[in-house]
């Protein structure tokens, strides 16, 4: 496990080493002062945020809030940024960073120009991330840098909604924006502006987006200056970096905190748009002392198709995976990236060179990364003594976009992601169940719109909008339940639709310490149903308690057509059924050790079926709740049934009992014996090998033994191991047919007390 | 005699407002009685009579008016102690109220909380799961029915919800303020199975467009509705057990007032009264001080409080989230930040001061009050500077230790960050000031407005003592009201009768035409009819009734609406975009998109008679009487201990002016004005700060 990366030299972040003389020498100014500024720039973004809300039209902005903006230094470091989408604190700096390259001399940046930029090989995550960034000059010298980036609901390309499924190169992705200068010196250039307005589909709403970010970098450029004209000039560049040193410090410090070892975790992308074939993630993360590498060398290489992200992506993500788990209570800045290192040579699926097509990024690879990082660092925080808590399944490991264009019902050009697809599926954690109306790990305030604005705006009518029972991963703690929602157009002859996510046929929200997945997502179209007429005759089935869909496809009659993850565009007709459901979260321990109480809370609260009580977490209910000695009964039975059914491991323990060095997650152990740290169970059986999967049996779940309303691709497996000695179950996971057990904690016993 | 009397029953405090018919005001406070809010309600008013020397059921007989601000519905909710109650929805949308378009697991959280993932969590449902009941039945955008009900579902469901022995239901269907006619049916099938049961209608409650709020608001209601209704009735007929004759009224969430009766038809909108009586207060103020633009700062224990009155008129919003639900709801527009006497200082890793949001509270309070507080606060700091005073601290009545203060900011401040106490207080100064200066800035600037076409009007505990330290860059006038403490209860009978008719019927109209007038005016009319019938029933006489027409839109799907004055369907536009410019800059209007009207409402006041404030107490323009003597104290602007002049604020008559740098006491808090700034008393007893000339 350690030889490959440390050799590794492709370093797409860092390399990074913190100086220890300069992070602990006392602030450069007095301590009241920098709380007032620091304050007072983070007063700055809420402001950009707010000038760019109000301004926007778009759904994606107003209601996702699918934006960033920030304030960064003059070589492009992230001073502070708006409480928005995680992932744009990564790319607007390396955005900065290609502006000043190709724009310092010719055409010159100067006092009051802007710059767009939305070609990913040049910073945006995906070419509908338009960045817009400002120089802020005081007395001719630059001092900062404002910058905002959103999603738009069109740029172009060959698909409407511009995630273009069947692009090769990103040239036939749409309009592809290197560093170019759209506002000089405080004018807007005209003709730049429709340029990027002739290319979009959706006119109207670009431009009241670049309205807004016009106007965002002008108030975050008044603001700042008016700061520099009470402070001065020396003041405020002083605080400015001395936010990054007080966060970096914070982060190592916390660091330092953290067990010394390498946790590895990989996650599996279905369909690149012209193949159903699976790509792999695979960060391995290697925790020394005040420093945080992710070696993504052993990804798949990249795709031919859209879901490939670059270097912007990588950074974005492994950002966005890293700060909400471990950078709670600290400001979210540069600093943070000051101790991270990222690894990945060129051409992977999560590195890709140009021309490769990146416009699912997002949502796709970036998605993929998100989920990985959270996975592997929840494995080193469940090792720490620090913060065990914090460790978390996966949450919502897909963003199943659904994209409806077309006219709509009042006769205007009309296109939006279906944002619902954010609800549902939280990771659960070492504490708690991961909570219902979570999802989209790297949104801050995630927001979804009411049926009643969607249909107001949108040619629709919804069927339903629901949790589905059963649907989070199992576990100690279980995974928050999925979501999904049937509609069929209305009052319109037809709309084009696109489906595009991944997690169809591969489980992408994984459990962590033997907790299930969350359930796939699935995409129905039912062509040419009865829907109108049994609604008018109030015959239209929904029966909630069924895991599988509330819809009875027999009755809406019609022809049912089970679609992959990727769709090229679909045309729908009123009439025609579109159900999909949304991943579930990742469940958290082993569910035959779940709280009865809770499994019995979950039955009567619909969050699972009662059956599902019995099969998955061994408890039998009463009139009272649970009975305590037919689930006993019923859990040792299981744990017994799983052993038998499960290929006992070729290596023995080694019997050797060591002193408990720290727990790993609520069943194992890791231990120290007189050469090194092995793993044990809880009920003190000992795995001796250097990878402890080696020394656990091993069931693979496939066929009648797939858990419900899970689909596991052909080249995959669920696999799962157990404690040889009492039948715990110890870890969920996917594997690649054929690849072996992967070895995923190794805690460093030199430097590890 | 008595003319009318303003009760504000708060979390800690009971305050009560008696006016005379010459416009003087006595105030009285005592300890609110959590388990019977409305005995403690008594007990001031008994207060009130031994004070004026009369027999109490005298004394409420000649009383014409008794305005009540109540802390009832805001307790009943926060503490879950409302009614058992179910939830009728469409069938296929019953998990509406838990998905809460993913707003509730993040509400409430700061910004800085915002990035900690283990902070985020649900509200405890007010109706479990199970008792939430979809029936089939769907209405389209139109208001067309898809589905049409089928009432055997209804009456299924009411009687399910009688096995489970619910005191309320709630009733919201999608689309149903288009289209009404399900809920309406659905009602009386519920009433039919449930006679006893208190219901509510979502198309009554709110009837606005998006279902989520539209719903969790009519849950509230039915949440709190056979709570509130028995406490309008108790609160009638115990004030009539004594004698009491005056017509009553209670405080809304948006500063208007309302009878019992009505109370408790629509209790959610007495769940957020809390902040809007000083608002109302200042409204009433503002008028009488010719201050068309105020900005309200009230800054307490735990929290500082921003308002905004333009033009005469107090902002309001029609949404908010209250316990993490959202609601729509009228309300004062009150911007809250964690800041208050009570917010704790402390030094974070990495060696920097911050203050809150965490609050010492009033148990144990301040380090200085003795209680058991080890942190240092901003009370702590204000009386390290010498700005408060350890004796005269509330009048005397509580006694607070120096030492203590200076011990507390020693250990949590002032030696990590190798520092004098003085200067540890001074930075703990510094940091709230400036962030109330950045919070006043905000919340003017957001809403449009330029904060120095307004004067400040400063109250609560620490509000007076603070405000002149920052504010006068921002603007050229502080007042701080003569009632100061007891602001609220003022507010309880300075308003008039206030209620909101309103629907929400989209109209998407092109940039080239206007919208259809005579349907504007049908929706209109029909409102102010409903207006007037409820103003009647309030027994608001025809020719004090008044009404105003709004409207809320915005250019077609942008998701944001504003509230525009309705004059006419042909001025609309214009009036919209001066609106709109006025908010969010000229640049920001667009050329091309038509427009959306959304909501249509009718605001409608029944006048009531408003006793002019009287003069003040106090006599003399002479402040030499009212010197106590001078202490050295911090002055913000010199940036230095220098001595201030301290006066008792109780003997300052009309006309009497102060020389900053001095500092006034009262019993309920204490004015700071520093050097070069001066100190005037009105005739009414307010203080009116500025630049000394």
């Amino acid at each position: 496990m350690t030889s490959t990366q440390t050799e590794s030299t492709h370093f797409v972040h860092g390399p990074s080493r913190g100086d220890w003389d300069e992070l602990t020498r006392d602030l450069a100014i007095d301590p009241v002062t920098f709380e007032v500024l620091r304050h007072k720039l983070e007063a700055i973004n809420e402001e950009q945020g707010l000038a760019l809300k109000a301004v926007s039209a778009s759904p994606v902005v107003s209601q996702a809030s699918d934006f960033g903006n920030g304030l960064y230094l003059p070589d492009g470091e992230l001073v502070s940024m708006g409480p928005e989408i995680v992932f744009h604190a990564g790319c607007m700096p390396i955005v900065i960073r290609n502006v000043i390259a190709d724009c310092t001399e010719n055409p010159g940046i100067y006092e009051g120009d802007m710059f767009a930029v939305n070609d990913p090989y040049k910073g945006a995550i995906h070419h509908p991330d338009l960045c817009l960034v400002a120089p802020i000059h005081h007395e001719g010298e630059q001092i900062a840098w404002a910058g905002v980036a959103s999603h738009q609901v069109d740029m172009g390309g060959m698909t409407v909604g511009s995630l273009c499924v069947l692009a090769k190169e990103k040239q036939q992705e749409g309009l592809m924006l290197p560093p170019i200068k759209l506002v000089e010196k405080g004018v807007v250039r005209e003709d730049v502006w429709r340029l990027i307005l002739n290319m979009t589909r959706q006119p109207e709403m670009v431009g009241l987006d670049m309205k807004g970010f016009v106007a965002s970098n002008v108030i975050a450029r008044r603001r700042l200056l008016a700061l520099v004209d009470e402070y001065g000039v020396e003041t405020v560049t002083t605080v400015m970096r001395e936010l990054i040193r007080y966060s970096e410090r914070r982060f190592r410090e916390r660091l330092l905190s953290l067990p010394d070892g390498e946790f590895r975790s990989q996650g599996f992308l279905d369909h690149d748009g012209h193949e159903n074939r699976i790509y792999r993630t695979d960060a391995r993360l290697t925790k020394d002392a005040d420093t945080i590498r992710v070696d993504f060398s052993e990804s798949s290489p990249q795709a031919s198709g859209f879901v490939n992200c670059t270097t912007a992506g990588l950074v974005g993500a492994v950002f966005g995976g890293i700060a909400p788990l471990l950078c709670h209570g600290i400001p979210w800045n540069q600093g943070i990236f000051n101790a991270l290192e990222i690894v990945a040579p060129e051409g992977l699926v999560c590195n890709a060179t140009s021309p490769a097509p990146t416009s699912s990024a997002t949502i796709a690879e970036a998605w993929m990364i998100v989920n990985t990082v959270v996975h592997a660092i929840s494995k080193l925080v469940a090792a720490s003594e620090s913060m065990p808590e914090r460790a978390q399944a996966v949450t919502h490991g897909t963003f199943d976009s659904l994209h409806i264009g077309d006219r709509n019902q009042h006769g205007e050009p009309f296109g939006t992601h279906l944002m619902e697809a954010q609800l549902g599926g939280g990771g659960a954690t070492a504490i708690a169940d991961g909570l219902d109306q979570s999802g989209g790990f790297p949104s801050l305030r995630p927001r979804i719109p009411n049926v009643e604005s969607s249909e107001m705006h949108g040619p629709l009518l919804y069927l339903y909008r629901s949790f589905f029972p059963s649907s989070g991963g199992d576990g100690r703690y279980r995974g928050g339940r999925a979501a999904g929602v049937a509609l069929t157009p209305y009052g319109v002859e037809r709309l084009r639709c696109v489906f595009n996510t991944h997690g169809v046929e591969s489980p992408v929200s994984l459990g962590l310490f033997g907790g299930l997945p969350g359930v796939t997502n699935r995409h129905t179209l039912v062509r040419g149903t009865h829907v109108f007429e049994l609604m008018g005759e109030a015959r239209l089935t929904l029966a909630f308690d069924s895991p599988a869909s509330p819809l009875d496809f027999e009755e809406l009659g019609g022809e049912v057509v089970a679609l992959p993850a990727k769709t090229d565009e679909l045309e729908v007709r009123p009439g025609d059924v579109l159900e999909y459901r949304w991943a579930g979260g990742g469940g958290f321990g082993d569910p035959l050790v779940r709280d009865p109480e809770l499994v019995a809370r979950d039955v009567g609260w619909g969050a699972i079926s009662e059956s599902h009580a019995e099969m998955a977490y061994g408890v039998v209910l009463d009139a009272d709740g649970h009975d305590p000695r037919a689930t006993d009964e019923l859990r040792s039975t299981l744990r017994r049934a799983r052993l038998e059914s499960a290929q006992m491991p070729t290596a023995r323990p080694s019997g050797r009992r060591g002193e408990p060095v720290t727990a790993l997650g609520p069943s194992l152990r890791i231990e120290r014996d007189e050469e090194r740290l092995h793993l044990a169970c809880v009920c003190g059986h000992s795995f001796a090998d250097v990878n402890w999967k080696l020394g656990a049996a091993r069931v693979s779940l496939y066929g009648s033994r797939t858990p419900p309303q899970i689909v596991v691709h052909e080249e995959l497996e669920l696999v799962q191991y157990l404690c040889p000695a009492c039948g715990t179950l110890l870890a969920t996971e996917v594997e690649e047919r054929g690849a072996g057990p992967l070895h995923d904690v190794a805690v460093n016993w030199e430097t590890t007390s | 005699m008595a003319s009318a009397i303003g009760i504000d029953i708060g979390g800690t405090f009971t305050d009560t407002v008696v006016m005379e018919g010459d416009g003087a005001i006595h105030t009285y406070k005592s300890p609110t009685t959590p388990h019977d809010l409305i005995e403690g309600l008594i007990a001031n008013l008994v207060l009130a009579a031994e004070n004026a020397g009369r027999d109490v059921d005298e004394f409420l007989g000649q009383v014409g008016r008794v305005g009540h601000g109540t802390t009832a519905a805001t307790n009943a909710f926060i503490e879950r102690r409302g009614a058992t109650v179910g939830l009728l929805t469409t069938r296929g949308f019953e998990d509406t109220i838990f998905q809460q378009r993913m707003l509730g697991m993040t509400a409430g959280l700061t910004r800085d909380e915002v990035t900690d993932y283990a902070l985020r969590a649900v509200p405890e449902p007010l109706c479990p799961p199970w008792r939430v009941l979809g029936v089939r039945e769907r209405v389209d955008w139109r208001g067309g029915v898809v589905t049409p009900l089928v009432e055997d579902d209804v009456r299924a469901a009411a009687r399910a919800l009688g096995a489970e022995q619910v005191e309320a239901v709630a009733i919201c269907f999608l689309w149903s303020f288009k289209n009404p006619e399900h809920e309406q049916r659905a009602a009386e099938i519920v009433a039919e199975e449930l006679p006893d049961a208190y219901v509510s209608l979502s198309h009554q409650v709110a009837p606005r467009l998006g279902e989520y709020e539209r719903m969790a608001t009519t849950l509230v209601n039915a949440y709190l509705g056979p709570g509130i209704a028995r406490y309008a009735d108790t609160l009638e007929s115990r004030l009539e057990e004594r004698g009491c004759r005056a017509r009553i009224l209670l405080l809304d969430s948006a500063g208007g007032m309302m009878s019992p009766a009505e109370a408790g038809k629509q209790p959610v909108r007495l769940l957020v009264s809390g902040p809007s009586g000083g608002l109302t207060a200042s409204e009433r103020l503002g008028a009488t001080l010719g201050h068309q633009n105020v900005i309200t700062f009230d800054m307490g224990g735990t929290s500082a409080d921003v308002g905004l009155i333009v033009d005469g008129v107090p902002l309001r919003r029609q949404e908010t989230e209250v316990g993490k639900l959202h609601l729509l709801l009228s309300m004062a527009d009150i911007t809250a930040i964690g800041a208050g006497g009570g917010s704790i200082a402390r030094v974070e890793e990495g060696g920097y001061l911050r203050v809150g949001p965490e609050s010492a509270g009033a148990d144990p309070g301040p380090a200085c009050y003795g209680h058991g507080g080890e942190y240092p606060t901003v009370t702590d700091a204000d009386l390290v500077l010498g700005i408060i005073d350890a004796d005269r601290f509330l009048g005397g009545r509580l006694k607070i230790d120096r030492r203590a203060a200076e011990r507390a900011l020693a250990a949590h401040v002032a030696r990590p960050l190798g520092m004098s106490v003085a200067d540890a207080a001074v930075g703990v100064k510094r940091i709230v000031d400036s962030r109330m200066a950045d919070l006043l800035r905000t919340v003017t600037l957001e809403r449009g407005h330029d904060p120095r076409a307004f004067v400040l009007y400063a109250f609560g505990g620490a509000g007076p003592t603070h405000a002149a330290s920052f504010a006068l860059d921002l603007v050229d006038t502080i007042v701080v009201p003569a009632t100061q403490s007891v602001h609220s209860a003022l507010g309880a009978i300075a308003s008039d009768v206030h209620l909101v008719r309103e629907r929400s019927e989209p109209m998407r109209v092109r940039r080239t035409e206007l919208p259809d007038a005579s349907r504007v005016l049908e929706i209109f009319d029909e409102l102010e009819r409903q207006a007037d019938s409820a103003l009647a029933e309030q027994s608001v006489e025809p020719n004090d009734r008044s009404f105003e027409r709004w409207v809320e839109m915005r250019y077609a799907r942008q998701s944001k609406e504003l509230r525009v004055p309705f004059r006419s369907s042909e001025g609309l536009y214009d009036d919209f975009e001066r609106l709109y410019a006025r908010r969010f800059g000229s640049e920001a209007v667009p050329s091309a998109i038509g427009y959306e009207l959304v909501t249509f409402s009718v605001e409608a006041r029944g006048h009531l008679a408003r006793p002019e404030l009287g003069i003040a107490r106090a006599i003399g323009s002479d402040s030499t009487p009212a010197l106590r003597g001078t202490r050295s104290a911090y002055d913000p602007l010199e940036q230095r201990f220098v001595p201030h002049d301290i006066f008792d604020g109780e003997a300052l008559g009309p006309g009497a002016r102060v020389e900053g740098p001095a500092i006034i006491e009262f019993p309920g808090t204490t004015v700071a004005v520093p050097g070069r700034q001066a100190a005037a008393v009105d005739r009414l007893g307010n203080i009116t700060i500025g630049l000394a000339a």
